[in-house]
């Protein structure tokens, strides 16, 4: 039976250690040897290396000219390697002297350069964008400088030649802001002899050692000596460094002395340990996880690493090569020139399954997997032993093959999960399951050789899904992060589109192809998932100077909103314009017509919007309210006279005088002509002839009002006042129908009480234009019983009951009715006077039945 | 297995809606707040949120772009703007910003936000910042509050747009459909793709090819919805102008007549309504202070049980279910005296709740019937209604009417004039030249010579018309539009809703779902515009199930085959009635839903094609 356990190391009380082989590196071909590097930044969360070969140029001392030092790296060869030693790519730096190399969490290398300049690539050696840390850094030079997580966020912090610290806390586009830290007073003389930086809810503090004494400044100027209890004198400490949770630190002192402490201030050392080396000094500090710090001595020849625990529990581990150590969140990596390494905390689930003697439940099942595939009867006796703590049993072993790099591992603990599960019925494990042999397909992937992103499972559950595919996308593994999106169900926006989107991006970027090449090949893509975003990828183009294509790519998208906007940025207006109107919107539609109008001139703007009938009515909707001259320019250019001419009506309404009033009518008259509008016309010209005649009757009429009135009431005014002559010249003037003259003269004689008019009135005519009826009622609306009975008598039959019943004349009617023998009639009245009269009412019935209709 | 109840779709949840919206853009801004609203939209918002609900997110004060002043006391951190995307609206609040400007140096500055309803409009920006050039930077954020549709009833949904009529038949302005069409794929995320799609009339056409090309962006979102409606009908109202034009003669369409109904409510006089001493404050009452103290402000939805049963009966025959309602009520009181035991007595207290919110509405409705009796029972009334009536029965269409002619000279209200000449047009097929001059003619002189834009407008919207179209007589036989006298007590057919007349557009609506359009396409294709005929795919999973699609003859098993009616240009309150008659039919299996641009009838839209001018110089 192999062991599990052949890799793991106690570690003080119940605790182990273990390490394993990652990868074996792939430069081993180039010879590398690290010690030869100036410069090593590896990326966190199984991310790239770049390195840079020593190649100093000594240039004088200021302070001593006779004296040559070492600084910055002139024009090295930055070389990037993936975590598996597979060159990435690499270039030459040709900017200023170069002092320090870190990646962003955006996988963006960040390179310091000595005048504080910071530079920003992606990992193939293009140039991003560069941001500078401040007058003062560039004019005294910079001699030192971190780049460190801050959160999600990178940070650059630089010590000057001034010894003053200038940090930008996020050097993500548009938020870099610098800031100086705090200054130590009498700095200025002394070089700190190590440094580090502390990051905790954004708030940064450096800690810095001045020989023996320990100092920490933050943002705001605040400074502090920090005191670091160590029971014996130091001469002052060479190395610092600070666990990624930034909550403990450990510094080495010139004797060899590790003291580990909280980063809390007023904290004393929870554990001082000697490493017996007090000559040489460490080449690195680096925290393995949170709970152990590594050292890294380079002792004659032979490279060792020693761990220390906080309870003084310690490890060695001896290569026969330079390392680096990359601390991560929950382990160690160390890179060497052959192989890749993870010192790493065995997790606890891990422990209870495959530690040696545990009697954790896993470790049964584990066991009786193990027997059942050997076809041994001791699987049952295992199984029995697990049976009653099956289910968690079952969830020790998913959860760590999780824990697994080796895929054999994985597929023996899923096994035995799977052989315990067969013999349960409870509902989540078997999503469970498959959950993580999902996570684990994609988490081995990730490590495969190629791609190179050793992450252990913590590092996995702490990344989002979307962050891990942007880090796939920033590696120009479109394929995997598609097929990763595929195999996830991921939605498409938050995914393949995404993906596609960015693959699209970097195909635009293949210089050598035509935008007819790249357009067919991109469009095939992505036309076959839903949710890709055209327009920005048409933006891209666009930025890429590829107008065909942004055109293309833009001619796909579906939301017109994204569209035209952009369409009219590309000069594309033709287009825009037919797919604002094609969308009904009509909001998209002016956008397309104000762009024009203040790109075109007046003239040339009115020609083009012609075209288009929908364009036009929007148009025209538009200047009624914001711009009345030119919606009459409009008219008058498409020769719709009509039209022109109605504008000039409100006009005449606004007018501030009559002869203003009559201006502007005699316009819309001669516009009706033109449009061959006779009725519009003569109607107008009936109203400049009112206006005329009413300041004439003013006149006539010293204190009548006219102006203003309609023809109706003026015609009313007049025959109010008995001017009868008048009134029919003014009937004739105006072309009143008869009929219409006759209704109003009827109703105002009878109004005013002009009886004799009235009278007079009804037999001028041989044919009176309206029946007696109307005089009836008008009388009787006016309170004449008399005179309307008079009328009445001459009311025809068919109209006579209708007369009396709008009288009121219940009675009568009734009367009528039955005369008429007239059934229908008998029961309008019936209708009429059911609730008001019982007497009538009774009356009619008794009509009705005489008449044989009841 | 049951898939659906009837009533499953409620349209009720768009308030929900609405008021998240509403809400999320209130607590984007910062602090307290003021709200300054564009006076048309405190009616539909009022039906979204109640005021105390705006309180509880820092509304501290509220003000009217046209009734108020800018305040001079800014004890607020934020100004919120809601407002229209029209220009005519941002107009109104140049000036406002403008005055805002003046003040502002002064004091404290509150931050303004400006919330175009219910999409941000670049051409309103821009025309804003054009007229006051300083709301650039008084202004800290364009933002938008997509308040689309507004449910005024479970079945009921309105854009509330209440120039969309004017918009699309005078300015021929498509935003209204780009509206409906949104709201559309907003009923489809919610009640999945709608299979068949039918329509008559241009801009029935034009929103189902937006639609269609909406629905393909959808297809990629991946909707997974089953289908809830089998059906959508979108009717152009160009295709039914006539229906507007008699006097709605229902309950509900009476009240709107008179009184006129604004998003679910009408004012009354207060002081015809009894003293109930209880004050039954809707949200919209509590809004804004400026409200008459003389006006009653009744809610009216089918909440009210009593008012369910009788908006869409026809007016004449409401009083039986008054006199029912009044005699079970008085029994019901009545069981206070007989109850002898305590159990009896706990029975009755139980009820009284019911009972007393029972006589409280009897009260509200029976009052509201008063007053509109004298208004329906008088001669002038009855004698227009008798022109409607010969009108619809084909009587006289061809020539000048007497009695508009009368109404004329007499100047009675001029919707009420149009309205009938505008239905003589359109059931005559158009109108002889001169008798369309002489009826203009005698307008302009009676009303003034301002109407002759009005006269214009009506023209160009399709009211008058002297281009013969004669396609009414035969959709008359073949719908069997005027049935002439219908029966009282529990009408057979919707005609009932006009004495007599039954809407050409709900008529179409009932046909399509039985059986068919196929028996009258001849008709259709007379009639103006394009008749439109359309499938959109619908997963197989998602898919209604049935045995034949169309079919409604089968047994109780079958799901009800539902509707969705879109009114596009507006729907009177009568077709919402004859529809919902349809549904609420026994042996119907058939399901109406309506969406609409805004609630109208024949007046509202004349009054809104109207230009007012007053001449400066009086």
């Amino acid at each position: 039976m192999a062991n599990f356990t052949d890799n793991w190391s106690p570690f003080g009380f119940d605790t182990y250690y273990r390490k394993f082989e990652l990868y074996q590196m792939g430069w081993q071909k180039f010879n590398v040897d690290l010690s030869e590097f100036a410069l090593i930044a590896a990326q966190t969360q199984g991310g790239n290396i770049a390195v840079v070969r020593e190649d100093r140029k000594k240039t004088p001392s200021i302070t001593d000219p006779s004296v040559y030092v070492s600084t910055a790296l002139i024009r090295p060869n930055i070389v990037i390697f993936s975590s598996s030693g597979r060159v990435v790519s690499q270039f030459v730096w040709n900017s200023g002297p170069l002092l320090q190399l870190g990646w962003s969490s955006s996988d963006e290398l960040v390179c310091v350069q000595e005048d504080g300049r910071v530079l920003l690539y992606d990992m193939f050696g293009t140039f991003i964008r560069t941001f500078g840390m401040g007058k003062e850094a560039s004019d005294v030079r910079v001699v030192d400088c971190r780049i460190f997580d801050n959160g999600p966020n990178t940070g650059v912090i630089v010590l000057t030649e001034t010894r003053r610290f200038f940090v930008v806390s996020n050097i993500a586009v548009n938020s870099v802001v610098l800031r100086s830290m705090g200054e130590i007073p009498g700095m200025t003389t002394f070089k700190p002899s190590c440094w580090a930086v502390v990051c905790q809810d954004r708030d940064i503090q450096v800690f810095l050692a001045k020989e023996s004494e320990l100092f920490v400044v933050d943002k705001s100027s605040h400074f502090q000596q920090v005191p670091v209890n160590l029971n014996e004198q130091t001469r002052g400490f060479v190395a610092i460094a600070v666990s990624p949770n930034q909550k403990h630190m450990a510094l080495v002192t010139a004797e060899g002395i590790i003291a580990i402490k909280s980063t809390e201030i007023d904290s004393d050392p929870y554990c001082v340990f000697d490493s017996k080396s007090p000559t040489i000094q460490p080449k690195q500090l680096a925290w393995c996880g949170n709970s152990a710090v590594v050292g890294y001595w380079e002792k004659a020849g032979s490279h060792i690493l020693l761990m220390i625990g906080p309870k003084k529990d310690w490890i060695n581990y001896r290569f026969d090569s330079a390392v680096y150590l990359v601390p991560e969140m929950d382990s160690l990596r160390v890179i060497s020139r052959d192989a890749h390494d993870v010192i790493q905390k065995v997790p606890s689930v891990t422990m209870q399954v495959m530690k040696v003697g545990s009697m954790a439940p896993g470790a049964y099942l584990l066991e009786a997997c193990r027997e059942y595939e050997a076809l041994s009867y001791k699987a049952d006796e295992y199984l029995k032993l697990v049976k009653p703590n099956l289910e968690e049993a079952v969830s020790q072993c998913i959860e760590s093959a999780g824990q697994e790099f080796e895929v054999s591992m994985q597929k023996l603990l899923l096994r035995a999960a799977s052989f315990g599960k067969a013999f349960l019925e409870t509902e989540g494990l078997s999503e469970k399951f498959v959950e993580m042999c999902r996570n684990l397909r994609v988490l081995n992937a990730l490590r495969s050789y190629l791609v190179g992103m050793p992450m252990t499972w913590k590092q996995y559950e702490a990344t989002s899904i979307t962050a891990l595919l942007d880090r796939l996308v920033n590696r120009r593994q479109y394929e995997l992060a598609y097929r990763i999106c595929g195999y996830l169900e991921l939605p498409s926006q938050e995914g393949a589109a995404r993906i596609l989107l960015h693959w699209s991006n970097y195909k635009m970027n293949q210089r050598n192809e035509s935008d007819e090449v790249l357009a067919k090949a991109i469009i095939a893509k992505l036309e076959k998932t839903p949710g890709i975003p055209f327009a920005e990828c048409a933006k891209n183009a666009r930025a890429l100077g590829r107008v065909r294509l942004a055109v293309e790519l833009l001619e796909r998208e579906t939301s017109a909103q994204l569209q035209v906007p952009l369409l009219l940025d590309f000069g594309k207006e033709e287009m825009a314009l037919s797919k604002a109107i094609l969308s009904g919107n009509s909001d998209l539609v002016y956008d397309v017509i104000l762009h024009l109008k203040q790109k075109l001139g007046a003239a040339e703007f009115l020609m083009r919007i012609r075209n288009n009938r929908e364009v036009f009515a929007l148009f025209v909707k538009y200047c009624k309210q914001l711009n009345p001259k030119m919606l009459r320019d409009l008219f008058f250019q498409e020769d719709w006279h009509s039209e022109e001419a109605f504008t000039f009506i409100p006009e005449s309404y606004e007018a501030l005088s009559i002869a203003e009033q009559i201006t502007a009518l005699q316009n819309a008259v001669e516009r009706f002509d033109h449009a061959k509008d006779e009725f519009n016309k003569k109607v107008t010209e009936d109203q400049i002839k009112l206006i005329r005649h009413q300041i004439k009757l003013e006149e006539k009429f010293p204190g009548r009002k006219f102006i203003g009135l309609t023809v109706r009431k003026t015609l009313e005014n007049l025959l109010r006042d008995g001017s009868f002559k008048l009134a029919d010249e003014f009937k004739k003037d105006y072309q009143i129908s008869d009929r219409q003259f006759w209704f109003v003269k009827v109703d105002t004689l009878a109004a005013t009480a002009q009886w004799e008019e009235l009278e007079k009135f009804s037999k001028s005519s041989r044919k009176p234009a309206v029946g007696f009826e109307h005089f009836a009622a008008a009388a009787a609306k006016n309170g004449n019983r008399a005179e309307a009975q008079k009328y009445l008598l001459k009311v025809e039959d068919d109209q006579r009951l209708r007369c009396m019943l709008k009288m009121g004349m219940l009675e009568d009617a009734a009367e009528w009715a039955a005369k008429q023998k007239d059934p229908v009639g008998l029961d309008v009245v019936l209708d009429k006077c059911r609730r008001e009269d019982s007497a009538l009412a009774a009356k009619v019935q008794a009509y009705k039945t005489s008449l044989g209709f009841a | 297995m049951v898939f659906f109840e009837k009533n499953a779709i409620n349209f009720l949840s768009f308030k929900d809606r609405a008021r998240r919206e509403l809400l999320s853009c209130l607590d984007a801004c910062p602090g307290t707040k003021a709200l300054v609203w564009d006076d048309y939209l405190i009616g539909p918002f009022s039906l979204v949120a109640e005021y105390s609900v705006l309180q509880e997110h820092q509304v501290s004060r509220m003000f009217t772009l046209e009734k108020s002043e800018f305040p001079t006391n800014l004890d607020f951190t934020s100004m919120v703007f809601l407002v229209r995307s029209e220009l005519k609206v941002i107009k109104k609040l140049a000036k406002f910003i403008k005055k805002a400007g003046t003040v502002q140096k002064s004091s404290n500055i509150p931050k303004l936000y400006v919330y175009f309803v219910p999409a941000v409009s670049t051409v309103c920006k821009k025309a804003l910042i054009e007229m006051c050039p300083s709301a650039d930077n008084l202004v800290e954020d364009f933002r938008e509050c997509a308040i689309g549709a507004i449910p005024l009833e479970t079945d009921l949904l309105s854009l509330e747009l209440e120039s969309s009529f004017r918009d699309l038949y005078l300015d021929e302005d498509p935003s209204p459909l780009h509206h409906l069409a949104t709201t559309l794929n907003a009923i489809q995320q919610m009640y999945g793709v709608i299979p068949n799609i039918y329509g008559k009339g241009k801009y029935a056409k034009q929103l189902i090819d937006m639609v269609g090309k909406m629905g393909k962006d959808a297809a990629n979102s991946e909707w997974n919805i089953a289908s809830r409606f089998d059906n959508l009908f979108v009717i152009d109202r160009n295709v039914d102008l006539i229906t507007l034009m008699p006097t709605q003669l229902t309950y509900e369409g009476l009240v709107d007549e008179c009184f006129g109904i604004t998003q679910a409510t009408v004012r009354l006089p207060a002081d015809k309504f009894p003293n109930t001493g209880q004050s039954s404050k809707t949200p919209a009452e509590t809004d804004s202070g400026k409200k008459d103290a003389k006006d009653k402000k009744i809610t009216l939805n089918s909440t009210d049980e009593l008012y369910a049963e009788i908006r869409d009966k026809n007016f004449s025959a409401v009083g039986p279910v008054f006199s029912a309602k009044t005699k079970f009520l008085s029994a019901k009181m009545g069981e206070r005296y007989s109850a002898k035991e305590v159990a009896e007595m706990k029975e009755f207290v139980a009820k009284m709740p019911h009972l007393l919110a029972l006589k409280q509405s009897l009260t509200t409705f029976m009052t509201i019937a008063e007053i509109i009796k004298p208004l329906v029972n008088n001669d002038d009334f009855l004698e227009s209604l008798e022109v409607q009536q010969s009108f619809l029965s084909g009587v006289d269409t061809d020539k000048i009417h007497p009695v508009i002619e009368q109404l004329i000279a007499r100047c009675e209200p001029f919707e009420k004039v149009i309205r009938l000449i505008a239905l003589q047009s359109e059931i005559n097929g158009g109108l002889k030249p001169p008798v369309l001059t002489q009826y203009k003619r005698d307008l302009i002189q009676s009303y003034g010579f301002e109407e002759i834009v009005t006269l214009n407008n009506l023209e160009k919207a399709g009211f008058f018309r002297t281009t013969p179209k004669k396609w009414f007589r035969v959709a008359k036989e073949t719908l069997k539009l005027f049935v002439g006298h219908a029966e009282d007590g529990t009408p057979k057919d919707f005609s009932y809703i006009y004495s007599g007349y039954a809407p050409l557009s709900v008529r179409l609506a009932r046909q399509l779902v039985h059986p068919g359009w196929k028996s009258i396409q001849d008709v259709l294709d007379a009639m103006p515009g394009d008749r439109v005929e359309a499938k959109q795919k619908v997963a197989d999973h998602l898919r209604k199930r049935r045995n034949s699609i169309g079919s409604t003859m089968s047994g109780s098993d079958e799901p009800p085959l539902v509707t969705l009616v879109v009114f596009v240009g507006g729907v009177t309150y009568s077709e919402v009635s004859a529809l919902r008659f349809l549904s609420n039919q026994e042996e119907s299996s058939t399901i109406f839903y309506v969406l609409t641009t805004q609630m109208i009838n024949g007046s509202t839209i004349i009054e809104s094609l109207r230009e007012t001018m007053k001449p400066s110089i009086l």
